[in-house]
């Protein structure tokens, strides 16, 4: 019989990109592990493949009952992903203890465990954005959402963990299949909302002399390269470590919403306005993450260009949406 | 007097290029790029596609030729195949859906993994050979792309971009065909 795959977070943005993935690969003995609540997150099960789905308390407690006896890898995107939630102890228990109990199990039971870190770890990116165990254990996230992300980093660090699993820094991924996201989707989804609405997008001005209005730059990666990245751990065990999951390159915003322009055949169409001011500080103008210790480790295919991820994720998905 | 207008205008034209001549080796990056990109497929069995519209249609004919035939030695031929060179295909395609798949469909029709694609806009505004880039992106075919002006709406979507920038279209085309020799010569070292 075929090994179970695990995947939590499964009908979020990620986890829905990386089961879907994993069925055209062939995996097919999936259990997916999430949440539904009350929004339009149950859409993304759609058309996917899998044995069963159950709740992230089931399944803690199916696995301490010793249900899943045949699981290969545990690929744990589950988390509360919302940089303004308050409730820090809520985040605590379920993005830090929660994966703590996940890898423990994994790791005395010879099972593969890959999970979701993310950039917001980085803090306002002061202390640059390597992937070197040394600069993680200096970083000073913002929020507690990036918090609660690096005290597991770190516990996984510390306690040796960090040498036989895998966690993913995931930078600004966008893609099909974030719709149930409201304020948290990508600009790229935002954006194109705003051009069919309006005919043009409205992106900040730049309040640092060094960049132009709409030059701020970030890095962006595609939800189908994020995947990519995600499933190379999973095809080499031995790959193992805390990596920086982005394109390495930073653009602009300016050049995202043009390519959004360009995949509606509309004309470039950008207003910018002013930030509000509590943002003002915590602003960040440049990110890029640091991708050489990925690709020593890990074999990946050439990322999409973002022109090229936008036209794809404007005329698959956006395109049909509008359609639906 | 029509002496005069030629003599003015054949000066002011070459110093228009001239200006983009001077700097033509910023592009060397490129040309090195593009060249290891095509010799590369080729040496694999893999082939080479082009296509463009008008001026860069002839270009995009231009640049196969020198591969089929030859560029300066005498070496075997390799194959390279013009999108914007057959009449049925053209007109078919144009007709039958849309003059902005024409090329994109033969790509679909004639692109393999492994293969080349280089298309040549002088506005990058061209949506059928910005659709044919994404035909190529989704059959595994390596893109390369000669562009002018701003870029246009092909801006980003090639593997290898040449971007002569200038507003005027014939010296964009003189500029283009300086970078296709130079690819050709590379390549031919290469092969």
């Amino acid at each position: 019989m075929a090994k179970q795959i695990i995947v939590t977070g499964a009908a979020g943005f990620i986890g829905r990109n990386a089961v879907c993935e994993l069925n055209a690969k062939g995996y097919r003995d999936l259990v997916l592990v999430d949440t539904l609540g009350r929004d339009e997150k149950w859409r993304n099960l759609r058309n996917l493949r899998y044995e069963d789905i159950v709740s992230p308390q089931a399944f803690l407690s199916q696995i301490d009952g010793g249900r899943f006896a045949d699981i290969q890898a545990i690929i744990h995107l589950g988390a509360c992903s919302a940089t303004t939630e308050r409730d820090a102890d809520y985040l605590l228990e379920n993005n830090y203890h929660y994966t703590r109990r996940l890898c423990e199990f994994s790791l005395s039971h010879g099972i593969r465990f890959i999970y979701a870190s993310s950039a917001a770890t980085y803090g306002d990116g002061s202390l640059g954005y390597s992937d070197e165990d040394e600069v993680t254990a200096t970083l000073k996230p913002l929020n507690m959402y990036g918090y609660s992300k690096h005290i597991f980093d770190l516990w996984a660090l510390k306690s040796g963990a960090l040498k036989q699993v895998a966690g993913l820094k995931y930078f600004n991924v966008f893609g099909p299949f974030e719709d149930h996201k409201g304020d948290m989707k990508s600009v790229v989804a935002k954006a194109y909302r705003q051009i069919k609405a309006t005919g043009k997008v409205q992106l900040f001005r730049s309040y640092n002399p060094d960049y132009a209005d709409g030059e701020q730059m970030r890095d962006f990666i595609y939800v189908k390269d994020a995947v990519a990245v995600t499933l190379a751990f999973l095809e080499d065990p031995q790959a193992n470590g805390l990596f920086n999951c982005g394109s390495g390159k930073a653009r602009t915003w300016k050049d995202l919403v043009t390519a959004v322009f360009h995949a509606l055949g509309a004309p470039v169409n950008i207003e910018y306005i002013e930030m509000p001011e509590m943002l003002r500080g915590k602003y960040q103008y440049f990110t890029e993450a640091r991708m050489e210790k990925l690709h020593a480790a890990a074999n990946v295919a050439p990322f999409h260009s973002l022109e090229n991820a936008i036209a794809d994720y404007v005329e698959t998905h956006l395109n049909k949406l509008e359609q639906e | 007097m029509m002496n005069d207008r030629a003599g003015q205008l054949m000066h002011d034209n070459a110093e228009e290029l001239a200006n983009l001549l001077a700097q033509a080796s910023g592009f060397a990056p490129q040309v090195a790029a593009a060249a290891n990109k095509i010799s590369n497929a080729l040496r694999q069995g893999n082939k080479l596609l082009a296509c463009g519209n008008g001026g860069s249609a002839a270009d995009a004919s231009h640049f196969t030729t020198e591969f089929v035939c030859r560029f300066n030695k005498d070496r075997r031929p390799y194959p390279a195949i013009s999108l914007a060179a057959h009449g049925g295909d053209l007109t078919a395609i144009g007709n039958d859906y849309n003059f902005n798949d024409v090329f994109a469909r033969q790509v679909e029709a004639f692109g393999r993994r492994g293969d080349v694609l280089v298309v040549f806009s002088t506005s990058g505004r061209s949506e059928n050979i910005r659709r044919a880039l994404l035909a190529a992106a989704k059959c595994g075919v390596a893109t390369i792309s000669f562009l002018g002006k701003d870029g246009g709406t092909c801006t980003g979507l090639a593997e290898v971009e040449m971007l002569v920038q200038s507003k005027t279209t014939a010296r964009i085309q003189e500029m283009h065909q300086l970078l296709l020799h130079t690819v050709c010569e590379l390549i031919e070292e290469q092969l």
